[in-house]
């Protein structure tokens, strides 16, 4: 009910239409219902909760295979190209921009890598900070195109990508390099910390930076608002050029940073992976995370989430004797059923995103 | 430097304000002032120079030179800076609201705050815990029982008009706070438009607590009873000029009503002049309403709801042309739409029966393809959008809804196509007359006649018109009209003339239905039909219903 406490009693108006009527009780919703709130906290666990089932569901089916370390290791260590790239697609989202290029950045940043490292014999560090340098400025490439310029992202970001294809086929001379510094690949693939491998824990540590950047700082805010409405976002003084520019380039650095893992991962960097093979997924694991934790808002803790919990699918279905094939329906199935069932809970839910 | 002068209680001082748009003179010589702690309305129909004000106050236009703006004493530079206004202490709230409907009611009410963040501070924590501490705060402060962490789409229209007006109040409070100014205004614009009359009490309620803070409020409608209620002083603008003002406790409704529409010995006058013409022109062209208008019923609309239309009923009959008028929020302009398979915007109709020809058809499933084919057209107000493709030629947008009979064979007869297409140029008097033209490429007159064009192709039944000629030059406009008569007469087309050009509607139709809150209100016959007449059903009626 509508109080007015410390109210002067500063009677306006008057007239002789009255159209306060004592007792009137117009229908409306007054704050928000305890099943509602419920309700959202059901809907920002549920992929949680799947994510659990499925590892118990598993766990059953395959017991003494699936619950184990060794597989566990496997699973969160093997995603964290991923889970980065998932990451690196997740800023621009959040502004509404599209960057399918990210992926070939991940593979040029690894094939630089090689490159210096393997042919020119460069310091494996220096190495490292080229690889990322050059990916950043790809994004700022990018950025320029899009912002500045005012291209379509989703256009502007598939030449890239075609381009910087041809880039990467063109400086390792249409060859796989190998093999990077071994006592690299050693501290970031073999080595663990806690019986995983270390790349896990650097996945970990840019998702928590990711997210705190994005839900506890004024700019992480600025970014949301740029995304859910430009318009008022430049009306209240957001410089939304700006935000979008940072958005890119900081996608370009954690690309790059996934592409310096992915050549420690694999060890020869083959120019004819990533580009939109590492992409897609990356992308149908951001708008899967957009469903839990913050439902309906992309978000860097419920991508990391729905990474793994994919990855978990998959490699439980692997044990199972399950073909490849099997993975991309799960994934497919996966980012189908993210969109469409937010929508199919009422109006205005899910991610309000148009892609042209 | 700062005026705080015992004798001027002022907040605001508008004086000889004038605005001149080339050949429109939108404002003249305006003068009023507001009263700190009050809250002071501005009324005037649609054109009478309310929005150019607000543009002015904001910022937006550069007022003729001549005129001054006086805020809290001090004289405000003109042509005003952008932002400066919310500088000096005031808030604006348009109809749009300015919230993010994706984001929380906790971030919305944030919004200024992190916008204005830069630097080293963009990376600082938020305490959100905090945050949604003083939120609850700020909102129970304004009597609004809103939970923070609810979606601003999930809100019902009323407590998104109140989040907003409070998230501006607030900002006030800000203001003097941080600047220890006493004064400061929150201007509403429309406040009302969106709202129907039961949830107006929750409006009122909090714009007495923003004035119980300190606040004037300048609240600008068109909604006479709204103003009553809560508005101490007034100022009518009629044209442009202050056609009166004063306390609304000292001035009747009837009062009012003559400052905003004109006296009533001048709506006679004009009225009069209205029948002797109508009278004449009837005479002179085309037949007097009575020959046009057949006894069989076409159309029959039943209980129709779906947007801002709540229960709407009424009776075409061939050869009729009936006029539909409110203002925004009335439902008068969401009506054609849900009888043509719903709106570009979402909006489709949620209950009601159709008749058509004697052809019942349930308003909920009557596709555009269904309603074309049971005889209906539809010209929407978006032409660019909805009306003409402006990338195809003029031949190709009048035949595009019966290419059908110009393909034979397994080929398009182009060469036919064209030849009927320069026919149609010249009947409709399109130009230029060059059927390969773009459309793009036309006048706003010229595009609006190959719309309607393309429509009589089909040779509707019924022919629903939502301002028809609006950016159509006085030429066009008049041959449109013809055309629609014509048609009318002919071949007894039932029309249903949807517009706020209320002079037009007098002249055009037979019968006006006023609309106020999704339902008629008031039925206005040809004999009393006249713009005065429109106007002042439509300011009476515009919170009832």
């Amino acid at each position: 009910m509508v109080t007015t406490d410390d109210n002067d009693g500063k009677r306006t108006g008057g007239g002789a239409t009255a159209l306060a009527v004592e007792g009137a009780a117009p229908d409306r919703q007054l704050g928000s219902p305890r099943h509602a709130r419920t309700a959202r906290r059901i809907e920002a666990w549920a992929l949680v909760v799947m994510w659990i089932a499925l590892v118990i569901a598993f766990s059953i089916a395959e017991p003494g295979l699936f619950m184990t370390l060794g597989n566990w290791s496997n699973i969160l260590g093997s995603q964290a190209v991923l889970l980065m790239l998932a990451l690196a697609s997740l800023i621009p989202l959040v502004m509404r921009d599209f960057d399918l290029s990210l992926g070939t950045i991940t593979t040029l940043s690894a094939m630089v890598l090689a490159i210096l490292n393997v042919e020119d014999h460069w310091n494996i560090v220096l190495a490292c900070v080229v690889a990322v340098a050059v990916s950043v400025c790809c994004s700022a490439i990018n950025a320029l195109l899009t912002v500045r310029f005012g291209g379509d992202p989703f256009v502007i970001t598939l030449g890239m990508l075609t381009v910087l294809t041809g880039v990467i086929y063109l400086i390792s001379g249409s060859a796989t390099v190998g093999v990077v510094s071994p006592g690299f690949s050693k501290v970031i693939f073999i080595d663990t910390f806690a019986g995983i491998p270390v790349e896990f824990w650097i996945g970990l540590l840019v998702t928590l930076i990711v997210w705190y950047i994005l839900a506890m700082t004024p700019a992480g805010q600025q970014a949301v608002i740029v995304g859910e409405s430009r318009e008022v976002a430049k009306l209240s003084g957001v410089r939304v050029g700006r935000a979008r520019t940072i958005g890119y380039l900081a996608a370009g650095l954690i690309a790059g940073l996934g592409g310096v893992v992915y050549a420690a991962t694999t060890g020869s960097v083959d120019p004819t992976t990533g580009g939109t093979v590492l992409v897609l997924p990356a992308v149908a694991a951001v708008f899967l995370g957009a469903t839990c934790i913050t439902p309906g808002r992309f978000n860097a803790p419920g991508s990391a989430i729905a990474v793994y919990f994919l990855a978990s699918g998959a490699a439980g279905l692997e044990n199972l004797g399950a073909e490849d094939y099997v993975q991309q329906l799960f994934y497919g199935a996966a980012l189908i059923v993210a969109v469409v069932v937010p929508k199919m809970l009422g109006p205005g839910r899910g991610v309000n995103f148009k892609l042209l | 430097m700062v005026a705080e002068s015992e004798n001027n209680s002022r907040v605001l001082e508008v004086r000889d304000i004038s605005k001149t748009f080339g050949a429109t003179r939108a404002l003249r010589h305006v003068d009023f002032s507001i009263d700190e702690g009050e809250v002071f309305a501005v009324l005037g129909q649609n054109g009478s120079g309310k929005s150019t004000l607000v543009k002015i106050l904001s910022g937006f236009h550069e007022p003729d030179p001549g005129g001054e703006i006086i805020f809290d004493g001090e004289p405000l530079p003109l042509p005003l800076p952008a932002g400066l206004a919310r500088e000096r202490g005031m808030g604006f709230v348009y109809q749009d609201l300015g919230l993010v409907p994706g984001m929380t009611v906790l971030e919305n009410l944030t919004i200024a705050g992190r916008s204005a963040s830069r630097g080293g501070k963009n990376l600082r924590p938020i305490s959100w815990r905090q945050e949604r501490r003083d939120a609850r705060k700020v909102l129970e402060r304004y009597g609004l029982n809103l939970d923070p962490s609810m979606r601003v789409f999930e809100l019902p229209l009323i407590d998104r008009a109140l989040l907003a007006i409070a998230r501006a109040a607030e900002e006030l409070e800000d203001f003097r706070a941080r600047t220890g100014r006493r004064r400061s205004l929150l201007v509403l614009d429309e406040p009302t438009v969106f709202l129907s009359g039961g949830e107006l009490t929750f409006l009122f309620d909090l714009i007495k607590i923003v004035t119980a803070n300190g606040a004037s409020v300048m609240f600008i409608s068109h909604d006479l009873e709204a103003v009553r209620a809560v508005a101490s002083r007034f100022v009518v603008l009629r044209d442009g000029v202050v056609a009166g003002t004063g306390s609304v406790a000292d001035t009747t409704e009837d009062e009012m009503i003559d400052m905003i529409v004109g006296s009533a010995r001048e709506r006679f006058e004009r009225s009069a002049l209205h029948t002797a013409e109508g009278a004449a022109s009837a005479a002179g062209s085309g037949a007097p309403p009575d020959r046009r208008v057949r006894d069989t019923e076409l159309l029959a609309v039943e209980g129709l709801a779906g947007g801002t239309v709540r229960e709407l009923s009424f009776k075409v009959n061939e050869g009729e042309i009936i006029g539909l008028a409110g203002v925004t929020g009335s439902g008068a302009e969401d009506a054609p739409y849900l009888l043509f398979g719903g709106s570009a915007d979402g909006d489709a109709a949620t209950a009601g029966t159709v008749r058509i020809g004697g052809e019942d058809y349930s308003a909920r499933s009557l596709s555009s393809a269904q309603a074309m084919s049971a005889g209906l057209a539809l010209v929407p107000a978006n032409r660019p959008r909805d009306g003409a493709v402006g990338a195809l030629s003029i031949a190709d947008n009048i035949f595009m809804l019966v290419y059908g009979s110009y393909f034979s064979r397994g080929m398009m007869a182009r060469r036919t196509m064209m030849t009927a297409a320069k026919e149609r140029t010249e009947l409709y008097d399109i130009r230029p007359p060059d059927p390969s033209r773009l459309v793009s490429q036309l006048s706003g007159g010229n595009q609006q006649k190959t719309v309607l064009a393309k429509w009589m192709e089909c040779r509707p039944r019924v022919l629903l018109l939502h301002e028809p000629t609006q950016g159509v030059d006085v030429g066009a406009r008049a041959e449109i009209r013809a055309l629609v008569k014509d048609a009318c007469l002919d071949r007894g087309m039932a029309v249903v003339w949807v517009g706020t050009d209320f002079e037009e509607l007098a002249e055009m139709c037979d019968n006006v239905l006023v609309l106020a809150n999704g339902r008629v209100v008031k039925r206005i016959p040809r004999d009393e039909l006249t713009k005065s007449a429109i106007d002042e059903a439509v300011l009476r009626t515009a919170s009832k219903g």
